[in-house]
């Protein structure tokens, strides 16, 4: 759809891109990609010749791929730091920032990345997005607990609630599914998109990060704003329906963003960030599918059809407890999902949820390995999914039907503004 | 080598062929006059020279272990014997009909060839014991390596073909050595692991003059780099030779796999730098 009457792809963005970088060279880890930051008109020229609804923003007072309207695709990948010198790492997060922002405008990782290096050079961009516009792609960073363990100097601007997550009831993470120093979330229309921004910022990264886990998504199952409509997870129910949505702002004051006061002295670099909460939740899908639909929509506490709350009409009717079924017994069933999870039950608490559904093949045991992958942004880990996670895993009836299988905690950064980048943003 | 033999065989020629043909002309006029290519080209046609006499040295004294019928002391030669071998790889490699012949795995021999060579050998001294024609077999490496021996002290190699071995011989160690295919029955994949990597190191010795004066940074960074991998390596060292693949656990093989991507990105940029004028 977009696709056809887009501006512009990659391919037509070369003489902006050669212009956009002041050296062509692939000089790893600080090298030229970290070139032109910030005061780049021919990037920001770039985006707006590609069309406004193609191209998200790169810079601002936050970032990007948080409260963005959620893409239909997803690309995460957590990373370990290999490399024990700080310097590499920050001029690593240097030379992300400038690829990033290229990406995001529809533009090669590099200039002239795909063909212009001449045929005796590995080409600096992988080139299979070539053809393809800047499709909302937003790349999102994040820093895990274990990066300001000391060995990279960091640990006096450790914000506090970046402490790993308690075990829950019922979860059996995979270490090889968890956990990360950093992380990176590319999601954009096309999935190609999504994974070629990925791809590129790994390879940058070879011999400073090494790739510890990722997780693609096919299909988001929140809405993000007002005027998105509430997709279906694969349990075919609409899911999200409570989400903070982007207009809310007062409500992102209050339980996305980190605020100026959570984190004084030298953790402020956060103020303005959020963590993000990631859960590669496995669902049980053929189990699923063998219960009625009565059972379906008592585990969720909505209807299949409409997801109106049980004993309402429509999706965005206001969940009732209190309201009784034809039985006399409460129309949303105690161990509800919808129910556990409301906030009312849990002193106001809320997240912002960007989760998407996720299939990676098969378990060889004849099932699919699928489900959701769950991520979510808030203010405070500790305060917020903790505490609905510890309430949902000890009761809700949905556990039946799923495992948590992957877990992860990052802080993501504020926005970035003109001319400044991750590397400095992390370390001052 | 990893996929089906002929068509691995006709790809690492077609790098080769490529390589050459990608210099215009005038490119090749201009690394002609630049007399740090031509040393750095004289250089390692020499140390192809050299590993190639290795090679048939060792090969001989495997090669008469096994028949013999010494099966310990051919068990010993194996890995050793292969040193050289891995050493050059794509030099042999690019000589498409003896390869699958000297080093071609059993799965991707073609129908109607026969397994024959070092892994032929390795399989009956680690799992089928000698057979009534592994003493044919190994006549026959002997006398396909004298063949390829030959070849490879006459090659004559362009400086571009150089820096693509040095890349070559990582990608051999990333989709046959970290991953335990190469050395399927004796499981002595690190040897060829650290002959491919020394491999690789030699043509950067070659080229070193020629990257010191064009970018030396890069020069600097492929330095650490082997010898962080070097170190890797090293860990896996036993008073024999190296550990068995198979005793690795996930994580040491992981830690191999990150320093190796650690290393061939820059090396992937050597060629760059030498086809520069």
């Amino acid at each position: 759809m977009s696709r056809l009457d887009a501006g512009l792809s990659r391919r037509h963005l070369i003489g902006v891109g050669a212009g956009a970088a002041a050296a062509g060279l692939v000089a790893g880890a600080g090298g030229a990609y970290a070139a032109g930051l910030g005061h780049d008109d021919a990037i920001a020229s770039a985006a707006v010749a590609a069309g406004s609804d193609q191209v998200v923003p790169f810079r601002g007072a936050h970032q990007a791929g948080i409260i963005t309207p959620a893409q239909d695709r997803m690309h995460f990948v957590a990373l370990d730091v290999v490399t024990k010198d700080p310097r590499e790492l920050r001029e690593l997060l240097m030379a992300w920032t400038g690829a990033a922002e290229r990406m995001v405008a529809g533009a090669e990782a590099a200039p002239g990345g795909v063909i212009g290096g001449g045929p005796h050079k590995a080409p600096a961009d992988t080139g299979e997005a070539f053809d393809l516009d800047a499709s909302n792609l937003t790349i999102t960073i994040g820093y895990g607990p274990a990066l300001f363990d000391g060995r990279f100097g960091l640990a006096g601007r450790k914000p506090s609630p970046l402490r790993e997550l308690p075990g829950f009831v019922g979860d059996d993470l995979d270490p090889a599914r968890s956990g990360g120093d950093l992380c990176i979330q590319a999601c954009a229309n096309d999935p190609q998109v999504a994974v070629h921004a990925v791809r590129n910022l790994v390879r940058l990264g070879f011999g400073t990060v090494s790739v510890r886990w990722s997780q693609l998504g096919f299909g988001r199952t929140s809405a993000t704003t007002r005027t998105q409509t509430t997709p279906r997870n694969l349990f075919g129910f609409k899911d999200g329906t409570a989400n903070i949505r982007a207009e809310d702002t007062e409500a992102l004051d209050r339980h996305v963003w980190v605020q100026p006061a959570d984190v004084t002295g030298s953790a402020a670099w956060l103020a303005g960030g959020s963590y993000l909460v990631a859960r590669r939740i496995r669902m049980h899908v053929e189990v699923w599918d063998r219960s009625t639909l009565q059972e379906q929509q008592d585990v969720i506490g909505r209807d299949k059809g409409e997801g109106a709350p049980l004993g309402q009409q429509s999706e965005l009717d206001p969940v009732d407890f209190d309201a009784k079924g034809a039985d006399g017994r409460p129309a949303i069933p105690m161990d509800a999902h919808v129910r556990l999870a409301h906030e009312s039950r849990l002193g106001g608490i809320r997240i912002l949820r960007r989760g998407y559904n996720f299939t990676d093949g098969s378990d060889g045991l004849g099932h699919l390995d699928a489900g959701l992958f769950f991520v979510a942004f808030m203010r405070d880990p500790h305060e917020q999914f903790v505490p609905m996670q510890r309430a949902l895993a000890a009761r809700d009836a949905l556990s039946e039907y799923i495992e948590h299988t992957g877990s992860g905690l990052f802080a993501c950064p504020p926005g970035l503004d003109d001319g400044d980048d991750w590397g400095r943003q992390l370390f001052g | 080598m990893r996929t089906s033999l002929v068509p691995a065989a006709l790809g690492a020629a077609l790098v080769l062929a490529t390589a050459a043909c990608g210099s215009s002309g005038d490119d090749r006029a201009v690394q002609a006059l630049d007399p740090r290519t031509t040393a750095a080209v004289e250089q390692y046609e020499g140390f192809v020279s050299e590993q190639a006499d290795q090679l048939l040295e060792r090969t001989t004294t495997f090669v008469t272990a096994v028949k013999a019928r010494e099966v310990e002391a051919a068990k010993a030669a194996y890995p050793l014997a292969r040193g050289p071998w891995e050493r050059i790889e794509p030099v042999a490699e690019s000589f498409g009909d003896l390869d699958p012949r000297i080093d071609g795995r059993e799965d991707v021999v073609e129908d109607g060839q026969e397994f024959t060579g070092f892994h032929r050998l390795e399989k009956d001294l680690w799992v089928d014991g000698l057979q009534p024609d592994s003493a044919a077999v190994a006549d026959r490496l002997l006398a396909d390596v004298v063949e390829i021996v030959a070849r490879a002290k006459a090659v004559e190699l362009a400086p571009d073909q150089l820096a693509g071995g040095a890349k070559g011989l990582l990608d051999e160690v990333a989709t046959g050595k970290i991953t335990g295919e190469e050395d399927r029955y004796s499981h002595t994949d690190l040897y060829d692991f650290d002959e491919n990597v020394k491999g690789s190191k030699a043509v950067v010795d070659a080229l070193r003059p020629v990257l010191q004066e064009r970018d030396p940074q890069l020069l600097t960074e492929v330095d650490a780099r082997f010898a962080a991998l070097d170190a890797e390596l090293e860990k896996h060292r036993t008073d024999k030779g190296f550990a068995l693949y198979t005793s690795l656990s996930k994580d040491e093989v992981k830690e191999l796999s990150v320093a190796l991507d650690a290393l061939s990105e820059p090396i992937a940029r050597v060629s760059g730098v030498v086809a520069a004028k």
